[in-house]
């Protein structure tokens, strides 16, 4: 599903990205963890289309397309889902506006039906409670007022309801309690199907007790620098990040 | 001082011919006074981002020919569209046209008439009329006084409260330039609602001059909404004067999105206790439009509330002005006056004016300003697109949400509707 070779990537002139590359199949968790600096960021805005990220080198395969010749929203439009490490507050846009104005451009550009009020209504409020969120929300302007753990909850009550393909969530563990980060992954693991890759960017391997992934990447000053199966997580926990530069990566990836 | 574009804006007779003299006499003093004051210029503080050049450059016909037709019913019904039904009362050029206006359906508690037959010379209104330090300030007021042929007055019955708004109608016509005034009064306990809409006939340049006095008896609730969307070579002075007496209430919501360029003055009085004004604009400039708020808040009495709420955007090589002047008069403890300002700069050619006046001569007076020019948030703009939706969408949708929060509390959810809806026509011309 994603293919990304060989990518090299600037943000104000700085390399991020220096030569990264990621195999993801459908139906695969991935998780990309590392330290700070490393590039997991920068990795997540590349991918979904950000301004002021500069691909110098490289290629990214999306469904057998070229995602960087993609606009932000046609990238979302064809499946992609960026979870924000910080979502954005934008007071006087009301949730339930947007998200359906979401849902109905991404149904349009692919050729189907635009839902009705009455049929989007149905289709979010089941994925209200699976995020134990209020029905409230949906009366609020998007992400204004929200707490952190809102805000994350929020991510991923949109990403249910838009239903990507490939969605890659940016550090949505961070600022979450335990209890919090319980409904997340629980959210996240429903979402889980064989047509649907997910991509988890972490710091901690907390997060992967609950979304236990299939494959575990460590991004290390702009490369893939180990991977392995989700034991490799419970290493760098264990260890932390300094065995990576203690000679430690060969004999992983080896 | 500059009397050859007072001339300009002069009618070959003042009033109409069957007037009394006294009458014509008032108005003729009226005119003297703003001649011999003269035009505001950009050496007046309050007129310097808004010069009259363009009102100078431009020749415009006074004298009004009843018989032309200018619009048509059909043409007016669909300009009106989705806006709440009511009693409509229609100027072409500033003067009544019983064919398109429809007033039977106004109750009985509501007095109209043009009080151009009247003899009020015995009355001095005029003092009110006049009420800024700087003579210039008052001129466009005077110029109504004066020239005005059919002023209107309005009065509504003591607690009688409107069921459907009363729609004022204003449609200037091609090279045609006029004076308008009105005269407002609520009695005690009264309760009315008002839209006043500007339109152009066409896209010709037109002018109008447009004074309203309005008085608002003890706890009587004044609701105007102000739909201004003349055509792009439209000129307009406006101009509304509120006195406030016990308790009484006004909320203003106003959408000025269009003209070439527009001055509008909001003078509320806040004469007695407990009185409240709350005044809510939108203004959206593109192309070369030029658009000036003023609002003057002279609090008078104790215990009275103000608050404001303008929102403004820029583009092209549009200039927007919001100047807000709020007076605390001693004695006028316990006052509550709160104003914000927040404007939006899409072009490097654009250009807001945005400047909070505050003089404050009372005790125990809560008072805050707050003024903002930025720039569509990039990062709100990118979130959006992530999820879908086109850069334009996302553009107007954070567009609509800036300028939306001004009319957020309007109470009537139908007229707010409307009001939104003609904000989303002239936003859609910036995209």
């Amino acid at each position: 599903m994603l293919s990304i070779t060989n990518l090299h990537a600037t943000v104000e002139g700085k390399p991020i990205l220096k030569g990264l590359d990621l195999q993801v199949e459908a139906g695969q968790v991935h998780a990309i963890m590392g330290p700070n600096g490393a590039g997991k960021s920068t990795l997540g805005n590349v991918l979904a289309g950000r301004e002021g990220y500069e691909v110098t080198a490289g290629e990214v395969l999306y469904c057998g397309k070229a995602l960087l010749d993609l606009a932000a929203e046609e990238r979302a439009c064809e499946g992609l889902f960026l979870a924000f490490q910080y979502p954005v507050e934008i007071p006087g846009v009301n949730n339930t506006y947007f998200l359906r104005s979401a849902l109905n451009a991404q149904r349009k550009y692919r050729g189907e039906a635009e839902l009705t009020g009455v049929e989007f209504l149905k289709h979010v409020r089941e994925k209200l409670d699976v995020l134990h969120l209020d029905q409230d929300l949906l009366n609020r302007s998007v992400n204004a007022g929200f707490s952190g753990g809102e805000k994350k909850r929020n991510e991923i009550f949109q990403m249910a309801v838009l239903e990507p393909r490939l969605a890659i969530l940016d550090e949505t563990d961070s600022g979450l309690d335990i209890d919090a980060l319980k409904i997340v992954a629980d959210g996240v693991n429903r979402l889980r199907s064989k047509d649907r890759a997910i991509v988890v960017i972490t710091h901690y391997q907390r997060l992967l007790e609950y979304i236990v992934p299939d494959r575990v990447h460590v991004l290390a000053d702009g490369q893939i620098v180990a991977s392995g199966d989700k034991e490799l997580a419970l290493k760098l926990e264990d260890q932390g990040y300094a065995w990576l530069q203690e000679g430690g990566i060969k004999a992983v990836a080896g | 001082m500059d009397i050859s574009t007072a001339d300009k804006l002069r009618p070959t007779v003042l009033g109409l011919p069957s007037e009394p003299a006294s009458l014509r006499q008032r108005r003729e003093r009226a005119w003297q006074r703003v001649v011999d004051n003269g035009l505001p210029g950009a050496k007046d503080e309050n007129w310097k981002y808004s010069s009259l050049k363009l009102l100078q450059r431009r020749e415009f016909e006074f004298d009004h020919d009843r018989d032309r037709p200018v619009i048509s019913g059909d043409w007016l019904d669909r300009q009106l569209s989705g806006l709440p039904s009511g009693p409509r009362w229609v100027f072409v050029d500033g003067r009544p046209d019983p064919a398109l206006s429809n007033l039977v359906a106004l109750p009985e508690t509501v007095q109209v008439d043009t009080p151009a037959g009247d003899d009020r010379a015995a009355v001095d209104d005029t003092q009110d009329f006049f009420v800024s330090d700087n003579a210039r300030d008052d001129a466009f007021a005077g110029l109504a006084l004066a020239a005005a042929a059919e002023p209107v007055r309005l009065r509504v019955s003591a607690d009688a409260h409107l069921d459907a708004p009363l729609i004022l109608v204003h449609v200037g016509s091609e090279g045609q330039g006029a004076h308008w005034r009105a005269e407002l009064a609520l009695e005690a306990g009264a309760k009315a609602q008002i839209i006043e809409i500007f339109l152009s006939a066409s896209d010709k340049p037109s002018f109008l001059n447009s004074a309203v006095r309005s008085l608002l008896a003890p706890n009587a609730r004044l609701d105007w909404t102000r739909i201004q969307k003349t055509g792009s070579q439209a000129l307009l002075v406006s101009r509304m004067d509120i006195r406030q007496q016990r308790g009484s209430e006004l909320a203003y919501f106003g959408l000025d999105g269009g003209g070439q360029w527009v001055r509008h003055d909001i003078n509320v009085a806040l004469q007695q206790a407990s009185a409240t004004a709350s005044l809510n604009g939108v203004f959206i400039v593109d192309g070369k439009r030029h658009v000036d708020n003023h609002t003057r808040i002279d609090h008078r009495a104790p215990n009275c509330r103000s608050s404001e709420n303008f929102s403004g955007i820029a583009a092209g090589r549009g200039r927007g002005v919001f100047n807000g002047k709020v007076i605390v008069q001693p004695g006028a403890d316990g006052t509550d006056a709160a104003q914000s300002s927040g404007n939006l700069l899409l072009s490097p050619h654009a250009e807001i004016d945005t400047k909070p006046e505050l003089e404050i001569y009372a005790d125990d007076v809560s008072a805050s300003h707050g003024a903002t020019v930025g720039q569509l948030d990039r990062e709100a703009l990118f979130y959006l697109r992530t999820r879908g939706l086109a850069e334009a969408d996302a553009r107007q949708m954070l567009l609509q949400a800036f300028c939306r929060q001004a009319f957020d509390k309007m109470p009537e959810p139908g007229l707010r509707d409307a009001l939104n809806h003609q904000l989303d026509f002239s936003l859609a011309r910036l995209l």
